[in-house]
């Protein structure tokens, strides 16, 4: 956690350096089992820890360093589709291999800032397309919980990485669910922020209009002090927000009392009758457990749900075609044969609803769809303060259980799509485990700009139940 | 041109590309610069198209748009919608241009000019602005592609398909080239492909008004020569298909400089589905009404409004074109009126006077400030001279009266001769074709 390593580097008890050979140390034995990293950036890593060493060592005020490098050598690894400076990155796809960006995205410069050591990049899907990590060109990642299964998706790598602490915090993008799924896969916290909340400079886009820049931590506490660092406005992508960025970390110190008189919305339509049953116990027994705390429990409804994931699969696939545009073979060494099977997919779904005479049928009525689940969720938080729903309707498949049917894949994201099609924040917090041992989250979403709100919630809870001290055998 | 275009009227739409004057590029902070610097040095991650850089609006180049967009006569909009065109093109980096053609900078106006000795209105359609592309060199073999001019900032004016005579459309696009210059907006020089031109035309029999069912887009052409000539050759090629009986087609045709040719470039078959969408990169931008009021209550001067200027210097048409068309004549003039000199005469010095050619506005003033100190100004004199100049010139008053205009001239220079040059060369004028007349 980022307050221990703090409190440890601030007493000498270790360096920046033997962290982070420790952590790269753990890679090389743990990885070959759980394939999370597709590059691992050793040299670049060493040289950080290194210049943190040497911060410390001639600081002569510990506490003013901290505060001004919030993530002095803490081990970070950033999904594969964070562009990095002299660093391979490659959205996990064939397609780019080999491109090496010239530039950092906003949010790595942020972490560097921050005095962050990056470790490395993590698997995904390719260009994030997947609910399971089974889409990458570079092999499936695994369940630390369980290595026959999925380690859940697009953000596959950094669930597992966090999970077998392969790093202290991962970065994820999340444009339906692909931070908040493999949160819940693997016994992590994943936080989606409001759209525009974090920029999107620099990370490869899949649906330009949803995605959301997020992180996976093994606590709450540690998902603030992160978005801490990367939230806030950037003038270099035109749709991010100047909102104020609240001081989410000292929010957390009376998140027990916040519990006290809060309302919780449980919506009906998410509760399916095809939601597994473990699943359903577990988040009912999570939402029982802040009623005891002080809470009120509200049944509510959010009527167009059912129309969510429809209108999710015109909207990204849509502007993904237009995206992927790009990767004509003509810059980035391989031609448009490289693409996967699900980026051919999305590519063609896309160009078909966008051309003329389909374009009103399908993306303009999905863009008015999508005002209507806004409102939904603008009604719904008149009445509660924040909505407690599953995350996933299943727990991880078993690697394979699901490629060859679409449909089934693109299911997983039901419960997750409409906070990004209303562009509200959602956090997955680790709620329990199966009868087998596989981890399970809930998901809270706010509204707007609330994730200071959703941490304390989620923090509150976490302090209950400690599920973040529990970790994989490996 | 061949017989039946008297059967055939033109209709003709004009586009007219032009790049904008900023400091930055339409997306980037990249210089704008794309003539005069090395290939590829005013590029960045966002120009590029490189994988998760994102476009952020020039409000600069929007304003400059504005200005120019007010003054051109069409209603600013109040909102701006940039919009991606999917097309594949290897000088489109991203894949896809952005631009804002369903809700642009300004739409609908009318728009007066100058066209002979006419002036003629036509109505825009919209103008919107969007983003260069890059540009491709082939050579041995190779194609090189020079960023520079990626995302370059573009304003497109569309008018309405109102031209039916080719001198009236080059006319127009020679008065949107000063209004350009006039404003500041942009050097406009054709040469440097600061500004290029389409056309959209088809033919129609003469008395008919009805719109032709099809049009053919003309692309890129770089001079007005050009223009005239593609024009020429559309209007000929298109009317005697239709004279033979042949079925025209929406189609997009290129001009070969060489052979002064038009040819095929993509048929309808071909034609692309841009596949427009609003772009989620960027915000829809809302012009408020501080901003708006602030384009349009702003003075600027025009070619109309400096035409309106000459004319109440009693100039000529043809002078008050050739100054409102020429910069650094107008100074000049304006100078010269500065130093009390005739708005006539200044403009006669700087158009006509052989002797003050190539001069600088300070020289003329210095000469005439010479010669006036021993001029003759009594007009009697002068009138002595005239007359014995007609006396012995009468083949010249012969010519003259037959029409021959040169032959005033040639009296005029004898008076001249015989003043040994001390006569006012105006005053000689007005007294040789007073006693001409008579």
């Amino acid at each position: 956690m980022i307050s221990q390593i703090i409190t440890d580097l601030k007493s000498k008890k270790y360096t920046a350096t033997e962290l982070t050979k420790k952590y790269l140390a753990r890679i090389s034995e743990q990885n070959p089992k759980l394939n999370a990293y597709v590059t691992v950036s050793t040299e670049e890593a060493l040289k950080a820890a290194g210049e943190a060493d040497k911060l410390i060592a001639s600081s002569t005020d510990l506490d003013k360093l901290f505060e001004e490098k919030p993530l002095l050598g803490v081990p970070v690894a950033l999904k594969d589709i964070f562009s990095t400076k002299n660093i391979e990155t490659t959205a996990a796809s064939n397609i780019l291999k080999g491109y090496i960006p010239p530039y950092d995205a906003t949010v790595v410069t942020r972490i560097k800032n921050a005095g962050g050591v990056v470790l490395g990049k993590l698997n995904c899907d390719a260009f994030a397309h997947g609910a399971s990590g089974e889409n990458s060109d570079f092999g499936v990642t695994k369940n630390p919980y369980d290595l026959d299964r999925v380690a859940g998706g697009s953000s596959s790598g950094s669930g597992a990485s966090v999970a077998a602490e392969l790093a202290v915090i991962s970065t994820g993008t999340d444009t339906g669910g692909s931070v908040r799924n493999p949160a819940s896969f693997t016994n992590t916290v994943g936080l989606k922020p409001t759209y525009s909340r974090v920029s999107r400079y620099g990370i490869i886009a899949m649906a330009s209009s949803l995605d959301s820049i997020g992180h996976l931590s093994k606590t709450v506490e540690d998902s603030a002090r992160f978005l801490q660092v990367t939230a806030g406005f950037d003038p270099l992508d035109g749709s991010s927000a100047k909102n104020e960025v609240p001081n989410y970390v000292e929010g957390l110190k009376n998140s027990a009392e916040a519990i006290k008189k809060l309302k919780i919305g449980l919506p009906k339509e998410y509760f399916l009758d095809a939601l597994n049953p473990e699943i359903r116990e577990t988040v009912m027994a999570a939402a029982k457990k802040y009623e005891e705390m002080g809470a009120e429990l509200v049944e509510i409804s959010l009527p167009n749900t059912e129309y969510a994931l429809a209108t999710y699969y015109i909207i990204v696939p849509s502007e993904v075609s237009s995206n992927l545009g790009r990767f004509d073979g003509i810059r980035y060494g391989f031609d448009r044969s490289k693409f996967g099977a699900e980026a051919k997919r999305r590519i063609m779904i896309g160009t078909h609803v966008l051309s003329s005479g389909y374009y009103d049928a399908y993306y303009l009525k999905a863009q008015k769809v999508r005002t209507l689940l806004i409102n939904d969720f603008k009604e719904a938080f008149k009445k509660v303060d924040v909505i407690l729903t599953p995350v996933t309707p299943d727990l991880p498949p078993k690697i394979g259980e699901n490629v060859n049917d679409p449909l089934k894949m693109y299911l997983m994201d039901i419960l997750s799509v409409t906070a990004n099609l209303a562009g509200i924040p959602g956090l997955s917090v680790p709620a329990g485990f199966s009868k087998s041992g596989l981890p399970i989250g809930m998901q809270l979403l706010g509204p707007h700009f609330s994730e200071d709100l959703l941490f304390k919630v989620g923090h509150a809870y976490e302090q209950e139940t400690k599920f973040y001290e529990r970790n994989p055998n490996l | 041109m061949s017989e039946n275009n008297t059967q055939y009227e033109l209709v003709l739409g004009m586009e007219i590309h032009m790049q904008l004057d900023t400091d930055k590029k339409m997306f980037c902070s990249c210089k704008n610069d794309p003539f005069n610097s090395e290939p590829n040095a005013n590029v960045c991650p966002v120009c590029l198209g490189l994988p998760g850089a994102l476009p952020v609006a020039n409000l600069d180049a929007i304003k400059k748009a504005q200005l120019m967009v007010h003054n051109l006569g069409l209603t600013l909009n109040d909102k701006i919608i940039f919009e991606r065109k999917n097309y594949f093109y290897p000088d489109l980096p991203k894949g896809f241009q952005l631009t804002c053609p369903h809700n642009p900078i300004g739409s609908g106006g009318d728009f007066s000019f100058v066209s002979g000795t006419e002036t003629k209105t036509i109505r825009w359609r919209e103008v919107h602005l969007e983003e260069d592309t890059a540009k491709s060199t082939h050579e041995h073999g190779e194609t090189k592609i020079d960023f520079n001019k990626s995302s370059v900032p573009l304003l497109e004016m569309v008018t309405e398909p109102d031209f039916h005579d080719i001198e009236d459309a080059v006319n127009f696009c020679k008065e949107i080239q000063l209004f350009a210059r006039y404003l500041g907006i942009s050097e406009a020089s054709m040469e440097k492909g600061h500004m290029r031109l389409e056309a959209n035309i088809s033919v129609r029999p003469k008395g008919t008004t009805e719109l032709p069912n099809y049009r053919v887009e003309l692309k890129n052409i770089n001079s007005f020569g050009f223009m005239r000539k593609a024009l020429a050759f559309e209007l000929r090629r298109q009317s005697e298909a239709l004279e033979a009986g042949e079925t025209l087609y929406q189609e997009t045709r290129g001009f070969n400089e060489k052979t002064g040719k038009t040819f095929l470039q993509r048929s309808k078959e071909d034609a692309h589905d841009y596949r427009y969408f609003p772009e989620p990169d960027i915000p829809v931008i809302e012009i408020d009404k501080i901003w708006l009021e602030e384009i349009t209550t702003s003075q600027n001067e025009t070619p109309k409004t400096r035409r309106e200027k000459l004319k109440t210097d009693q100039l000529n048409n043809q002078y008050i074109e050739i100054l409102v068309a020429n910069e650094e004549q107008l100074k000049k003039y304006t100078t010269l009126l500065q130093a009390q000199i005739a708005p006539n005469k200044a403009a006669n010095f700087i158009i006509n006077e052989a002797a003050y050619a190539g001069k600088t506005a300070q020289e003329i003033i210095e000469a005439e400030k010479a010669k006036q100190s021993d001029k003759i100004s009594d007009t009697s004199e002068i009138e002595n001279f005239v007359k014995q100049a007609i006396e012995q010139n009468p083949k010249a008053v012969e010519d003259y009266k037959n029409g021959n205009q040169n032959s005033i001239q040639f009296l005029i220079g004898q008076v001249m001769k015989l003043s040994r040059g001390k006569a006012d060369a105006m005053v000689v004028r007005e007294i040789v074709e007073k006693n001409l007349l008579n």
